[in-house]
């Protein structure tokens, strides 16, 4: 498997960085204590990108959607194939959707978001739900659970490489002791090394990807994708904050949203040792 | 007085006094920063305010492993505030070794009683490593000084009464070398502070400026041109506050394993990895206090307990986090563990940044050529120019 974007891979990434990048505006929102964007989500219908239903194309648009750190959940709508939340280990990430998809005893199931007592919670848009209800569907919970992960791993592709590229400007313009910061080789090597954790992110994550899209096994790589969107993800966001110096902690600066975003990813599914864990039971 | 008796003599104290103190009162919960504050006062109406300080100067002269003890003994009563922590460890310990008799009169008893609150204004915009690089002006007037510029990330300097504050004197000598350390009135005409918010939710550090701020020769410590080396003084004192205080910075292990043990997920690489770094800083610390005692002082071993205590607190923080799963993210139900995991980065960078820490040990322990500085000789006002 070749991972480089053909033609309309490429237009469909175009797309998607065009409507994220016009509608970053976390200041406002979080002024206004929103903590889901509307007008990016109707701007994602009116352009198509709702509806984008090949796996790996999923994948795309949430990497661009992790540079923007975009507060819409639109992985659980990919990952539930309907017009749906979804809440794994009794969390979910909105409340928007009509309906909330959830695994409970090895099977899927689906309940009017009405009927379930979802709780804001004071870390933001989480919302705890209680998943005893619902009525079971037809569809793989193992598939469902994979394709979350994997979309939750696209994402933290995105937030990585944005979180970089942010890095390598800004060491690249702040003087100290009268050079650039970046030209300090205890920077540069800190910032290869998380270069190449960005791309052990992107070419695990493809892997599982497309492993599903052409519907084989997939536990064993998915399980590595989200190995290392844990384990990696936590290196680079720490690098980039770190290589800010004060600038990282000072929430004025964009670069807090990428560290929290990044944490999401890791503990949505357990944390890495839990997922190390599970591997070791594959292996 | 040994460790044990150090120990026992806190305890008692403790165990009697906390709980009649928050009785008389009224204290319930955490401390709110007046509670902390008249807490300090009755801890040094009580003997126990500054126990690293001199007798001379209401302290006991315990040492840092007898402090250690203090603190921990101070945390299991919770008991433990960070109560002007730049003001008791960093402030009171460069008066009391750079300052003038004049100073130390007027300045440490306040402090000691937790009357005034103490701020460090070191970091300006383009002077946080390089902190060399400050630009803030100390003009010399008849009688003393005024002072323009801007600083920024002073923590508790909203709160604070008085900064210990570095600026350049005389752009025509190297960087280093025109620096004037002065002690300046927070509440003085032209000082403004606007607080900055922090990741971890906090508001605990603020830009300051300084626009046309008298300050008088009395509050100049060490003569003009030692400004560079007395900042190095309150510099160590921070190494050392912060990674001597490890028994309360990071969570404490009981609560990590307690967290485990509750979840079920319990990570014992992580455990014990976070045990055994703790043994290992114990051992540091204990090592620094032998040569403190022989008069030596311990500078690169500073460097290393903070660079050791830094990763300590991002591990406690991630396996704290990580037993929680994905409730972790709930603040409601992990305030403490996610509150440090947001804040562990400002470990690495605070007090001189990892790798300021590993080039000093590189360049005194290990005897490694230094990097060119052609900065360093030339003076201020050139480099400007350049
Ligand atoms: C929570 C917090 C509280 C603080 N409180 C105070 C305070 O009370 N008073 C005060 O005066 N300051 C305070 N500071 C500021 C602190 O001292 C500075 O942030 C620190 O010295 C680093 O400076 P900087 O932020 O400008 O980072 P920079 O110096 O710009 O560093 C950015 C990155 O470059 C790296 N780097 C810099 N130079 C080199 C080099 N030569 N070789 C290799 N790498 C290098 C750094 O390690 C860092 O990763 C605080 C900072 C924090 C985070």
């Amino acid at each position: 498997m070749n991972f480089t974007y053909d033609d309309t891979q490429h237009a469909i990434r175009d797309l998607a960085r065009r409507v994220f990048t016009e509608h970053e505006r976390h200041k406002e929102l979080e002024a206004a204590a929103q903590t889901f964007d509307d007008e990016l989500w109707s701007a994602l219908g009116s352009t198509g990108l709702l509806e984008v239903d090949g796996f790996l194309d999923q994948c795309i648009v949430l990497i661009e959607q992790g540079r923007t750190v975009a507060p819409v959940a639109l992985w659980t709508r990919y990952a539930t194939r309907r017009d749906a939340t979804l809440a794994v280990d009794g969390v979910a990430a909105d409340d928007r959707a009509p309906e909330i998809v959830f695994v409970r005893d090895g099977a899927v199931f689906v309940a009017p978001t009405s009927v379930l007592e979802a709780r804001r919670t004071t870390a933001g848009a989480e919302y705890v739900v209680d998943v005893s209800g619902g009525t079971k569907i037809a569809m793989d919970p193992s598939d469902l659970l994979d394709r979350a992960v994997v979309l939750r791993c696209a994402l933290g592709v995105g937030i990585a490489e944005r979180a970089l590229e942010i890095t390598a400007a800004y060491v690249g313009e702040r003087k100290q002791f009268e050079r650039p910061l970046g030209s300090f080789q205890a920077v540069q090597q800190r910032a290869a090394n998380a270069y190449i954790d960005v791309e052990a992110m992107r070419l695990t994550m493809f892997q599982a990807a497309w492993r599903i899209d052409q519907a084989l096994d997939a536990r064993r790589e998915v399980s590595i994708a989200q190995f290392w969107a844990s384990e990696a993800g936590q290196r680079i966001v720490g690098t980039a904050q770190h290589l800010h110096g004060g600038m990282g902690s000072d929430i004025d600066y964009p670069l807090h949203r990428y560290t929290v975003a990044m944490k999401e990813i890791e503990l949505a599914f357990g944390g890495s040792t839990q997922t190390l864990a599970r591997m070791g039971a594959l292996l | 007085m040994s460790l044990d008796e150090v120990r026992d003599e806190a305890r008692a104290f403790l165990s009697d006094h906390f709980p009649k103190w928050r009785k008389e009162n009224n204290a319930r919960g955490d401390l709110d920063f007046e509670q902390q504050r008249s807490w300090q006062r009755y801890l040094y109406e009580h003997g126990w305010g500054v126990p690293t300080w001199p007798i001379a100067y209401g302290g006991r002269g315990l040492g840092m492993l007898e402090s250690m003890v203090w603190n921990a003994e101070k945390v299991s009563a919770g008991a433990h505030t960070f109560f002007n922590l730049v003001g008791l460890g960093l402030a009171g310990p460069t008066i009391i070794a750079r300052g003038s008799d004049d100073q130390k009169a007027r300045y440490l008893p306040a402090l000691a009683r937790g009357d005034e609150v103490w701020c460090q204004l070191f970091s300006e915009p383009s002077a946080g490593s390089d902190l060399g690089n400050i630009t803030t002006r100390a003009e010399r007037i008849d009688g003393g000084w005024v002072v323009n510029g801007q600083k920024v990330w002073s923590s508790g300097a909203a709160e604070s009464d008085r900064g210990m504050l570095v600026a350049r004197y005389d752009t025509s000598l190297p960087k280093q070398q025109g620096l004037v350390y002065l002690l300046a009135d927070m509440h003085a005409p032209g000082v403004d502070v606007r607080p900055l918010r922090q990741i971890d939710g906090g508001a605990h550090f603020s830009e300051v400026f300084f626009t046309d701020v008298q300050i008088a020769d009395d509050d100049l410590v060490g003569g003009p041109g030692d400004g560079w080396s007395v900042a190095m003084t309150t510099l160590t004192n921070e190494r050392m506050s912060l990674g001597g205080g490890f028994g309360t910075f990071a969570m404490s292990f009981d609560e990590v394993v307690d967290i485990a043990r509750r979840t079920g997920r319990i990570d014992r690489y992580g455990l014990v990895d976070i045990y055994a770094r703790r043994t290992i800083l114990d051992v540091l610390n204990n090592r620094v206090q032998s040569k403190l005692f022989a008069g030596q002082i311990p500078e690169a071993e500073g460097s290393v307990i903070k660079l050791l205590m830094a990763e300590l607190g991002t591990l406690t923080a991630d396996v704290a986090i990580d037993a929680l799963g994905a409730g972790g993210m709930l603040a409601a139900e992990a305030p403490s563990a996610q509150q440090r995991f947001l804040g562990s980065h400002a470990m690495h960078i605070g007090g001189g940044t990892d790798e300021i820490q590993r080039n000093a040990i590189a360049e005194r322990v290990l005897g490694l050529p230094r990097e060119p500085r052609p900065d360093k000789e030339v003076p201020f006002k050139d480099q400007l120019r350049s």
